[in-house]
Formats: C-alpha cells, structure tokens, sequence
C-alpha cells in the first residue's frame, strides 16, 4: 500500500461519508416532518373523537330533565295519608323527603355544570355523575312511591319496605348521616335497596302485578312510560301529571 | 229545640271539650226549659260532631306545595361541532396527502443511503490492509528503537496492538519511557564481556609475569628486546591493562544492575526515528481509520 493510495481513499473515504451524513440529515429531518404529520393526523382524530363524543353527549342530555321535584310532587300527593303512617313513620319519612331533596339539589348542580361543559370537556365528571344521580334520584322516587302506595293498602309490603330503607340508613337523621359521612355512601345504597326490593317484589309479582310494572317503567322519560293508572289515581293523579311534576316535563312529550 | 239550650252548649263547647262537670249542667238547664232529656242527648252529640268536624278540617286544608322548575339548557352546539368536525376532518386530509409525500421522498433518501452503504462495504479490504500495514510499521518502529538502545522491551501486552489506530509520537515515546526493558539480558551480555576480558588480561599478564621471572634477556623473554608475536612487551602489558579496566568496567555495570541509556536517549532516538515519513503515514493511517469506523457508524444506523 503506498503512501499515494491511501490518501486518495483518505479522500474517497471522506466524501462517501459526507454523503452518507448528508442522507442522514435529511433522513432524519424528513422522519421529524413525517412525525409532526401522524401527530397532527392523530390529534385531529382525538378531537373529532370528543366532538363526536359531545354531539352523542348533547343528544342525551336533550333527554334529561333540567329539573327533579319529585319530593314536592310526593309531599302533596302524601298530605292524604298523613294519618296512614303514624307519628314515628312520619317523622322518619320526612328525613326520607331530606335526604331526596339532597339528592334533588345536587341534581340540579350537576345538570347546570354538564350541560356548560359538555361542549369543552365531554370527559368531566359532572356529566357521569348527573347520569348517575338522575339515577339514583328515580330510584329514591321508586321508594317513596311505594311507601306512599302501600301505606294503606297491603301494610305488609309496607312494612316490608320501610324496614329494607331503615336498616340502609336512609332514615338517618342529617347529624348522623353527617357523622358517617355518607350521603354518597347512602344513595349508592339504594341501587341495593331496589335490588332487595326487586326480588321482594318479584315474589309478589303475582298478587301485586300493577306495582312490579310500575318500578320497571318509571326510569323511562319517554312517552311510552307504562304506568297503571289505578295505582296513581289512587293519589288522585293520571300518570302524565306525575310525569310531567317530577321532572318539569310537558304532559304530551 | 230551645235556641237558648243551643246557645248554652256552644258557649260550654268554645274550648272544643265537654267536661262531666258541664255535661251535668247542660242537663240541669234542659230540666229547666222543659227539654226531654234524650232530645238534650241529641242536641248535644250533634253540637260536639259539629265542632269536631271544624277541628279536623285545618288537616285537610294543607296548602299544596307549588315545584319549582328550573329552565332547561339550551343544547344547540351540534351544528357548531359538526362544523369543527370538517374543519378537523380537513386538517386530517392535508396531513394525509403531506405523509405521502413525505413517505415518497423518505423512500427516494433510503435507496440513495442504501446504494451509499453498499460502496461502503466494499472498504472491507482497505481495513484488512490498514491493519497489516499499521502493526507492521508499529513493529519496525519498536525493533529499531531496540536495537539502537542493545536492549528489548518486557510487553505485557503487544506494542502494535495497543497503538494499532491510535499511535502518536507522544504517547509512543512516553510508552517506551516507562516500559521495562530487559535487564536479564543485557547482564548476560556483561557477563560475557566481563569473563572475555578479565580472561585475556590473565592471559597477558601471566604472560608478562612468567616470562619476567623464568627467562632473561638473553634467553630471548619478554624483557629482552625481541618481539613477541610481533608485539613489544611494553604493548602486551598496556593489552592486558586495558582488558583487565574492560572487564572490570562489565563488572561494575553487573553490580549496579542498571540500563546503559536513560528517559533523554530514549527520546532522542524516537524523535530520529519519527522522522516525517513515519509521521505522515501514522497520521494517514489514524485518518483512515477514524473514516472507516464513522462509515461503520452510519451503516448501523437505523430509521424507523
């Protein structure tokens, strides 16, 4: 190997390197670009998976009620029965109306902040929890309904569903509901109230068919709700009006 | 009926209650105005149903409560996110038809890199031979030095190997400096020369010694004025002086167990021996060898 050789390989050494780093840059700078693009592409399919998720979202919350009043519609519809309950029932019933008037209110909060920013946010909590609470709130309606119903009428089934509230706590007095801390413990309780009581009424399906499609139709908003009218008149309403008081609702919706 | 017997009774029932006390005097009164008394019973029991009825209506009179309904939200924002959904969808098109350019133009680099890296590899020989020719120039370098000092450098590890790439005049003159060269050696030599000469000093001076004491002059000895192997004694003696101060010299040197050169001699021969030949073809060969490793670099290189 001469001296002579070796430097021009030196030199044809070089340039093949130079070029090759060239490529590399431009390798290198055209990944970065290609890069920003999947970013961008994917970004904008974040987005119009949250707007997508918002119109979904609005569609829904076009079918929730602004308002719950179903402890003014129950408080009238009780003022007949006072008597039926007894002092020692109607004190713990009114702790009842308490605790649904919570609910009612925080109802009301949940509905006023998801229907702001499900428009910005479709992910925040406030709409999850209005769902829930909208939930929770028909089945509080579905207890008192019964109470209300059963009162004078089939006082075991009463009596039955009275104590199934009272050993959940519902009838807790505030101090002691505060105390435990639990209002949100509590009404996660009722979905197991309803449960307790879904069997209780399962099993008195056959003698009480009329209240068993009662509490399956009561969680529909729709016009299709199928309500016996006999159990509702007997509090001297038709079933569009209780409907239509609860939730705010127009009758012929 | 006697109205003043009703007017009696209704004064009695104001506070809503009959006592047995006014029971007994409303019949006292019904005695005096001629009333029967059973019809008295009669006007009695229906005066306190009257009353009794009055105390129970409040209950049935409880003002109805009047819900309070909250407006509902206007939701009307489906057209404005339907819009925003374009826009994005838009967005979504261009970056698209970006990608593809981009892909196209990254594919077009790749084959030009690739074609690049082939012509690379074909340097595979130009390493074999760099590194042959660099261990061979390491390895004179290494010898000339040794034999312009008489001595050999102890290796731990091979000269050549650990300057292969890497040699420069400092870091090989530092090398050496600090390098164990080969006393063992180097004392087997003196031995030699110590025992070579202090054997040709007896010799000669034993010589000298027999012939001064054994023959006279006239016997033809040393001392007389004949030659001696053509030699003068006097020449003889100053031989056998010199090799006994040789000898003696080796000895010394056994003794002290010391090299003949220093740090100094060490540089001065490296710096004769780098002369500028040597100098440029170590240079070139580092060269080389630094572009050959960063092509190896750039072959590994990956892009995902």
């Amino acid at each position: 190997m001469s001296n002579t050789i070796q430097s021009q390989q030196l030199e044809e050494l070089k340039k093949l390197n130079q070029d090759l780093n060239i490529e590399n840059k431009t390798l290198n700078k055209l990944y970065q670009n290609l890069k920003a693009e999947v970013s961008v592409i994917s970004k904008s399919e974040d987005k119009i998976k949250d707007y997508k998720k918002s119109i979904e979202l609005e569609n829904k919350l076009k079918e929730y009620p602004s308002s719950a009043q179903g402890s003014v519609f129950f408080q009238n519809a009780m003022v007949s029965k006072y008597e039926a309950f007894g002092k020692e029932h109607l004190e713990k019933m009114a702790r009842f109306f308490t605790f649904i008037e919570q609910l009612e209110d925080e109802y009301h909060n949940l509905y006023n902040s998801a229907t702001t920013i499900y428009f910005e946010d479709p992910y925040d909590n406030s709409i999850e929890n209005l769902f829930k609470m909208h939930d929770q709130l028909i089945e509080s309606y579905k207890l008192m309904l019964l109470l209300i119903l059963e009162v004078d009428r089939d006082q075991l089934l009463y009596h039955k569903i009275f104590n199934q509230i009272e050993d959940q706590g519902i009838f807790l007095s505030a101090n002691e509901k505060l105390a435990l801390d639990q209002l949100a413990a509590i009404s996660n309780k009722l979905s197991g109230v309803i449960n307790g009581l879904n069997v209780l009424i399962s099993e008195t399906q056959k003698s009480n068919e009329i209240l068993g499609k009662s509490l399956e139709s009561i969680s529909s908003l729709r016009s299709d709700i199928d309500w016996v009218s006999s159990d509702i008149s007997s509090l001297g309403y038709e079933i569009s009006d209780m409907q239509s008081e609860i939730w705010g609702l127009t009758k012929d919706k | 009926m006697s109205k003043e017997l009703v007017d009696f009774i209704n004064i009695l029932l104001l506070d809503g209650e009959i006592s047995e006390k006014e029971k007994r005097q409303i019949f006292e009164k019904a005695n005096t105005l001629g009333i029967p008394e059973a019809e008295c019973e009669v006007i009695l029991e229906s005066l306190m149903g009257q009353v009794k009825k009055k105390t129970l209506k409040p209950k049935k009179s409880v003002k109805k409560k009047v819900p309070k309904y909250q407006k509902k939200a206007t939701l009307n924002k489906v057209d404005e996110l339907n819009q925003k959904i374009e826009k994005e969808l838009k967005i979504q098109e261009n970056a698209s038809i970006k990608t593809k350019s981009l892909q196209s133009e990254i594919d077009n680099h790749h084959n030009i890199r690739n074609s690049l890296i082939e012509e690379a590899e074909n340097y595979i020989n130009l390493r074999k031979q760099l590194k042959s020719e660099y261990e061979k120039l390491l390895k004179q370098l290494k010898s000339n030095l040794e034999n312009r000092l008489g001595s050999e450098v102890l290796e731990e590890s091979k000269f050549e190997s650990k300057f292969l790439y890497r040699a420069n005049k400092n870091s090989i003159t530092t090398y050496f400096q600090n390098a164990t060269w080969n006393i063992g050696g180097l004392t087997t030599k003196r031995k030699l020369r110590y025992y070579f000469f202090t054997g040709v000093y007896y010799i000669l001076f034993g010589y000298i010694w027999l012939d001064w004491v054994f023959y006279s002059a006239e016997d033809g000895g040393v001392i007389s004025k004949e030659q001696w192997m053509g030699f003068k004694w006097w020449q003889i003696l100053i031989a056998s002086l010199i090799s006994m101060i040789i000898g003696q010299s080796a000895k010394s040197k056994i003794d002290k167990n010391k090299m003949d050169f220093n740090q100094e001699d060490i540089a001065k021969n490296l710096e004769t021996l780098f002369n500028k030949n040597v100098k440029d073809q170590i240079e070139l060969y580092n060269k080389l060898h630094d572009e050959l490793n960063s092509n190896n670099n750039l072959k590994s290189r990956k892009f995902n």
